[in-house]
């Protein structure tokens, strides 16, 4: 069961201002309530805070009745009884009362018809059912992207689960969900200050020196651009239209209300040109994540690489059997260490990913985009806590698991005459030249061989004349 | 104790696969193993509710965890309850487990046929994944069926790991046995070999016994030729070439006939070395 953080607060409340605070809570207190259930749930605040203010606005006493959407004639599970009626701030539905979900502990519990009358329970059994959705949408496609995976949460949890993929419909002209719903949640989530710049003023404050080292340090070099920005970055064609869906909703629609707090109440963006121009204006206000520059931070680093607006995420993919396609080149033949510049053939995992892999080949083993970074990757996964405290043989077997052990072995005696060093010695205690020596012996155990690098051609205006 | 799992009131089986959302009606007795709550529910395995061996329980997939910096690694498990029983402690789990290693990723599960001729059997088959992150992991199979007396579901299958250099596959062979047969082929060390280069297989065939309620292993051998491996192939090609070869050599067995003739058969039914099947 989780414990209301905001109950010690009300300890020296009288019962009635408690049930009046209780009755109406300020959306403050709604949102801290969800964060602590996030947090449970080992879920995104933000996520959920889109959700809340897409569904209700963080109105615990919004009750509407859901229309029955049109599905081309046909109503399948999921879909909403008639005169069913949507209430509090998750819009927990007449349906969904008396199902059984899940509690972030791992036991049960049934949503219960309170859900119409206590704010607590409404949001409890929101988050529970959308952990559902969201936990789904992560196993399905464990590594896209967040924002998508959100998408998805958020559809199945809106429209039933038939209806996971409805973000996927895109306004014409535009890569909008077509479902205002949906669009509305996209806007939100884009619109929400991340986790970040989530913290009280005292915390502010207090990180306000380290926050800036950290700019300054390029520490920040992974936090997104927002949102308009980001839809430009990859669809620099939204530069020439408008947003013909926010601006023709289609009746019905909940309109977004961004109002996530006082200080960041701005308008739902656009993907167009004209919705750049706020973020251009010098001074706080606009700057999503507080820094010592006049420019918000996404364009402090557009101000220093302008060529990022339009850049691409690396490319590192198979493009048939002993062939992998990068930006500039094609590596043909070789092993497949060599070609996925991956030296110590690192499986693709989440853990990849995040470690620079872009991609992974048909036989499961991550690309990366160059060498260096494969070999950083290598040494960051050698010195991780799953390896760091082994001794180099039992390191070698974990690198190799479920192998023979005959195959182990080989291994083993190739890296330690290879490299001269003890099988008994802990990687943690090697030096750094050790592990690189370690490295090169296991790139080669791993079958390193060169193929071919055939350069691609490179369009300019000019090589395109005659 | 074994129990043979029962396979007499087996119906035809439509093998479907459904994602679906938890939503089981449960009467809300929480939950009393805390650290299931770390597992992350995947999918219900649908089983047809036709009277096959199988009918009358409910099976769900949940995905284990991998070790991080905070906790330690949770292997993927299977669980089963009763369609008819109202709570979760009445459910029953099997974990992706063989010898120290544990499995917790990439879970799969789905109904499978082990017999085709009448009466069908089915098993669940369970999947699951073996990684550190480095360039070897390992698969491991099961063929899980409820044993209610027990109060386990049960493998039939001995520890069977594929690893990702390995290759594993069912197939009927119906002079030999009514039940399906598993072979299974993967590497052979060889001092001096790089790991991904070509190598030696074993290749295991295990086939099922009714009397002992699971399946053991047959027949082992060495290929005598080295084949491909994740240098040359994405895909492991071995059983195929192979197949000639695998399926002599079953046939030069005795076959697991059904039951009533088994007595006649069975090398160790007439003192031989029950060893040479196990």
């Amino acid at each position: 069961m989780l414990l209301d953080e905001d109950s010690h607060l009300l300890g020296t409340a009288t019962p009635l201002s408690r049930e009046a605070d209780d009755a109406r809570p300020a959306p403050a207190k709604v949102q801290k309530y969800l964060t602590s259930l996030a947090d449970a749930y080992g879920l995104p605040a933000e996520v959920i805070h889109a959700v809340a203010q897409t569904e209700s606005g963080f109105d615990t006493g919004k009750v509407r009745t859901v229309v029955q959407p049109f599905r081309a004639g046909v109503f399948s599970e999921g879909d909403f009884a008639s005169g069913n009626k949507a209430y509090g701030v998750m819009q927990l539905r007449d349906d969904q009362i008396g199902k059984t979900v899940r509690d972030a502990d791992g036991s049960t519990f049934q949503i219960g018809v309170n859900v119409k009358t206590d704010w607590r329970a409404n949001a409890r059994a929101g988050v529970a059912l959308l952990n559902q959705h969201y936990q789904l949408a992560t196993l399905e496609n464990p590594f896209g992207a967040e924002q998508e995976r959100a998408q998805k949460a958020y559809s199945g949890y809106s429209g039933g689960a038939p209806f996971r993929d409805r973000y996927l419909q895109t306004l014409p002209y535009s890569d909008l969900p077509a479902h205002p719903e949906d669009r509305a949640f996209l806007q939100t989530l884009q619109d929400a200050p991340t986790a970040a710049t989530q913290q009280t003023p005292s915390q502010s404050q207090a990180q306000g020196t380290s926050q800036s080292n950290a700019v300054s340090s390029g520490q920040s070099g992974s936090s997104p651009l927002p949102g308009p920005l980001q839809r430009l970055k990859e669809n620099p064609g939204n530069l020439f239209f408008g947003d013909r869906g926010t601006s023709n909703p289609t009746p019905g629609a909940t309109s977004p209300q961004l109002r996530f707090s006082d200080q960041n109440q701005r308008t739902p963006p656009k993907p167009s040109l004209l919705n750049l121009a706020p973020l251009f204006r010098s001074g706080p206000d606009t700057s999503p994540v507080s820094g010592s520059s006049a420019l918000p931070r996404p364009l402090q680093r557009l101000e220093q690489n302008p060529g990022e607006l339009f850049l691409h995420k690396p490319l590192g993919r198979e493009t048939r059997p002993g062939e992998i396609e990068y930006d500039d080149s094609l590596r043909q033949g070789g092993s497949r260490n060599w070609r996925n510049n991956n030296p110590g053939n690192l499986a693709f995992s989440p853990w990849a990913a995040q470690h620079g892999a872009v991609g992974n080949d048909s036989a499961g083993f991550a690309i990366f985009p160059s060498l260096s970074q494969g070999e950083e990757a290598q040494r960051e996964l050698l010195t991780s806590r799953n390896y760091s405290g082994l001794p180099l043989e039992q390191a070698i077997r974990r690198w190799t698991t479920n192998d023979p052990k005959a195959v182990q072995d080989a291994y083993i005696i190739s890296v330690v005459q290879r490299t001269g060093i003890g099988r008994n010695t802990i990687l943690a205690n090697l030096s750094p030249d050790q592990l690189s020596k370690i490295q090169d012996a296991m790139k080669i155990q791993e079958g390193w061989r060169e193929g071919t690098v055939v350069q691609k051609r490179k369009f300019t205006p000019f090589n395109l004349m005659p | 104790m074994k129990t043979p799992f029962p396979c007499r009131h087996a119906v035809a089986l439509v093998l479907a696969e459904l994602f679906t959302l938890f939503g089981a009606a449960v009467s809300g007795v929480p939950q009393q193993n805390l650290a299931f709550s770390k597992f992350v529910f995947t999918q219900r395995v649908s089983i047809p509710q036709t009277g096959a061996n199988l009918a009358g329980w409910n099976f769900s997939l949940w995905q284990g965890r991998i070790q991080n910096e905070k906790s330690p690694a949770l292997p993927a498990k299977l669980c089963a309850v009763q369609a008819e029983s109202r709570s979760h402690a009445q459910e029953i789990c099997y974990e992706g487990r063989a010898g120290n290693d544990i499995f917790p990723q990439q879970a799969e599960a789905k109904p499978f046929v082990i017999r085709g001729s009448p009466p069908e059997c089915q098993a669940i088959l369970f999947q699951a994944v073996s990684s550190w992150g480095g360039s070897g992991w390992g698969r491991l199979l099961a063929l899980l069926v409820p044993d209610e007396p027990n109060r386990v579901l049960r493998n039939l299958l001995p520890d069977v790991v594929v690893s990702n250099q390995g290759e594993s596959r069912f197939w009927d062979e119906p002079t030999f046995s009514p039940y399906r047969l598993l072979t299974v082929a993967d590497v052979v060390g060889d001092g001096g070999e790089a790991h991904f280069t070509e190598h030696l297989y074993k290749i295991r065939t295990y086939a099922y016994r009714e009397d002992r309620g699971s399946f053991l292993l047959i027949d082992e051998y060495k290929t005598s030729k080295k084949y491909a491996s994740l240098d040359e192939t994405d895909k492991i090609d071995v059983l195929g070439p192979e197949h000639a070869v695998i399926r002599r050599r079953i046939l030069s067995l005795k076959p697991m006939v059904a039951s009533e003739e088994r007595q006649k058969w069975y090398p160790w039914d007439r003192n031989e070395d029950p060893k040479a099947y196990e």
